[in-house]
C-alpha cells in the first residue's frame, strides 16, 4: 500500500468520527463526543480556528470547579437557612445544568456537614432529576435532545465526583445517571435515504457513470466495472443462495464465508456503505435477489426486493450475527 | 448558507493539508463549488462530513500539484510516513475487499480509544495537521503529542496483526 492509497483508505474513516475530532479537540471528552458528533455545527470564530459550541461539554473543568465552589459556599449557607425551618427555599433552580451542579453540591456538603438535613436536599434533587429526564426524552428537537444531552454529561461529570467525596451516604444520586443513559442512546440514530436503482447499473456502459453511480451510493459497483473493464465476461457465474448456506452449514464462521466468496468472487457487485460496510453478490443481472454481507454486524442475509421496490423479504442465513 | 455553516471546519481542513490561508479559501470555493453541482443527486448522510471529505479531498489534489505553502507543506507525506510502516507493503496490491476489511479493523481500533486518542489520530492521520497545532488545540505540549500518537501507532500494528490483516 502507497501513500496515495493509504490517503485514500483513511478517507474513508466514519463520517461522525472525522467531524467529532474536529469538534471537540479541545475537549476530547468522551462523554460529550459520542452522541454529539452528528450535530450541526453551530459556533465559529472569526479567525477560522474551530470554536467549540458551549453545549458540547466544552465548559473546562475549572468552570465546572468554581460553579462547585460557588454551590458549595451557597449550600452551607442554605444549609443554615434550612436549620431555621425555612423550607420555602427548597424552589426549582432556572437552569437545569446550573440547579443539577448546585443540588449535587448541596447534597455533598450537607452529607459532610450536618446528618439532619440530607433527606430535606435528596428531595429536591430527585424532582429536579426526573424534570430534566423528561426534557431529555421529547426528542423531537433534535437540538433540545442535544442540549439535554451535554447538559446531562455535565452532571454525570459532577456526580461521580461528588460521589467519591460522599462515601455512599446517599444512595439515590445514582438514579439521574441512569436517565443520563438512557438519553444518549435515543439521540444517536441516523437513517439513509439514498434509493437503490440496481438494474441501471446494467444498462451503463461506460466506467465512468458506473463510478458516479457508485459514488452516489456511497461504494462500488466492483463487478460492473471488472465487466467493463474487460476482466471478466458479463456471463462469469454468479454466487447460489445454496452455495452459500452449504458453506454456512459446513461450520463456517463470517470470516471464513467472506473469504471464500472473495476467492470465487473476487468483484461482488457492490461495495460500500455509510457507517457499516455492505457486499452484495447479486443472484442474477437485475439485482433485486441478492445475499448481503455486513462486516460490521457479520451477518449473511438473503434479500429479495419485491418488483415495485417494496416487500423486501431477509432472510439471515448466518443465526451467529446480529441483523 | 453552508459556507457559513460548515465553513471554519472546512477552512481548517484545507489549511492543515495546504499550509496557507489563502490556497484554503481557494480550496473551499472549489469544493463549494463541486457540491453545488453534485448536491441533489448526492445525498450524503451527514452533510458535515461529506463536506470535510470533499473538501480534505480538493485540498489533496491542490497539494499534489505543487500547491504547498510555508506552514504545514510536507505534513501530508510525514504523517502518512508515521503510518505506514504499520500497512501492508505497496508490492501487495489490496482488492477492494481487503482494503474495507483494514477500514473497519482501523475502525473498530480507533471505536475502542478514549475519544482524546481517537481525535488526536483523525487530526494527525485523515486531517494531517500539525503536531504544533495539535498541541495547541488538544492542551499538550508537543512532544506529548508525538509520543500519544506513537503509542497509539504501536497499539494499531499489534491490533492489525492479531486480526491477521497483517
Amino acid at each position: 500500500m502507497n501513500v496515495t492509497e493509504l490517503s485514500e483508505l483513511l478517507n474513508d474513516l466514519p463520517d461522525q468520527m472525522i467531524v467529532s475530532a474536529y469538534r471537540h479537540s479541545r475537549t476530547g471528552g468522551d462523554a460529550a463526543s459520542a452522541g454529539l458528533a452528528a450535530a450541526p455545527v453551530s459556533a465559529k470564530s472569526p479567525g477560522g480556528q474551530i470554536a467549540v459550541s458551549h453545549r458540547t461539554a466544552a465548559v473546562p473543568r475549572w468552570t465546572v470547579a468554581a460553579a462547585l465552589a460557588a454551590c458549595l459556599l451557597f449550600a452551607v449557607g442554605f444549609g443554615a437557612v434550612l436549620l431555621h425551618g425555612n423550607d420555602d427555599m427548597l424552589i426549582p433552580q432556572n437552569s437545569p445544568v446550573d440547579s443539577m451542579l448546585e443540588e449535587v453540591t448541596a447534597v455533598t456538603a450537607s452529607a459532610q456537614t450536618t446528618p439532619a438535613l440530607t433527606k430535606t436536599v435528596t428531595t429536591q434533587r430527585t424532582v429536579q432529576a426526573d424534570t430534566t429526564t423528561a426534557k431529555a426524552e421529547t426528542a423531537q428537537p433534535v437540538t433540545a435532545a442535544v442540549t439535554s444531552e451535554a447538559a446531562l454529561s455535565i452532571e454525570t461529570e459532577a456526580i461521580e465526583s461528588t460521589e467519591e467525596i460522599q462515601t455512599g451516604a446517599l444512595p439515590e444520586a445514582s438514579e439521574p445517571a441512569a436517565s443520563v443513559t438512557e438519553s444518549e442512546t435515543t439521540t444517536i440514530v441516523t437513517t439513509t435515504t439514498i434509493p437503490r436503482e440496481p438494474h441501471k447499473i446494467m444498462q451503463m456502459t461506460s466506467v465512468e457513470e458506473v463510478e458516479r453511480e457508485g459514488s452516489r451510493m456511497v461504494g462500488e459497483y466492483a463487478r460492473r466495472i471488472a465487466e467493463l473493464n474487460g476482466k471478466i465476461d458479463e456471463d462469469a457465474p454468479r454466487i447460489t443462495t445454496e452455495e452459500v448456506m452449504q458453506m454456512i452449514a459446513d461450520g463456517m464462521d463470517f470470516r471464513a464465508v467472506l473469504q471464500r466468496l472473495h476467492e470465487l468472487y473476487p468483484y461482488p457487485d457492490y461495495i460500500g456503505g455509510s457507517g457499516v460496510t455492505n457486499i452484495e453478490y447479486w443472484l442474477d443481472r437485475s439485482g433485486t435477489d441478492f445475499i448481503l454481507l455486513t462486516i460490521e454486524q457479520e451477518t449473511v442475509v438473503h434479500i429479495v426486493h419485491g418488483p415495485d421496490g417494496t416487500g423486501n423479504v431477509f432472510d439471515i442465513l448466518n443465526k451467529g450475527g446480529t441483523p | 448558507m453552508i459556507s457559513e455553516q460548515y465553513g471554519a471546519l472546512c477552512r481548517t481542513v484545507a489549511r492543515d493539508i495546504l499550509g496557507s490561508e489563502q490556497d484554503a479559501e481557494e480550496c473551499l470555493n472549489d469544493a463549494l463549488l463541486q457540491i453545488w453541482n453534485a448536491i441533489p443527486p448526492a445525498q450524503p448522510e451527514n452533510l458535515c462530513a461529506y463536506l470535510m471529505k470533499t473538501v480534505r479531498n480538493h485540498a489533496l489534489n491542490r497539494y499534489k500539484s505543487g500547491h504547498r505553502a510555508k506552514r504545514g507543506g510536507g505534513q501530508q507525506a510525514a504523517a502518512l510516513e508515521e503510518l505506514s510502516e504499520l500497512l501492508p507493503s505497496s508490492e501487495n496490491v489490496l482488492s477492494e475487499l481487503e482494503r474495507r476489511e483494514l477500514l473497519a479493523a482501523i475502525t473498530r481500533f480507533l471505536q475502542s480509544l478514549p475519544a482524546k486518542k481517537r481525535n488526536l489520530f483523525v487530526r494527525r492521520y485523515w486531517g494531517f495537521t500539525s503536531f504544533s497545532d495539535l498541541a495547541a488545540e488538544f492542551g499538550m505540549r508537543e512532544n506529548n503529542v508525538q509520543v500519544t500518537l506513537s503509542h497509539i501507532r504501536k497499539k494499531l500494528l499489534a491490533y492489525l496483526r492479531k486480526e491477521g490483516l497483517l
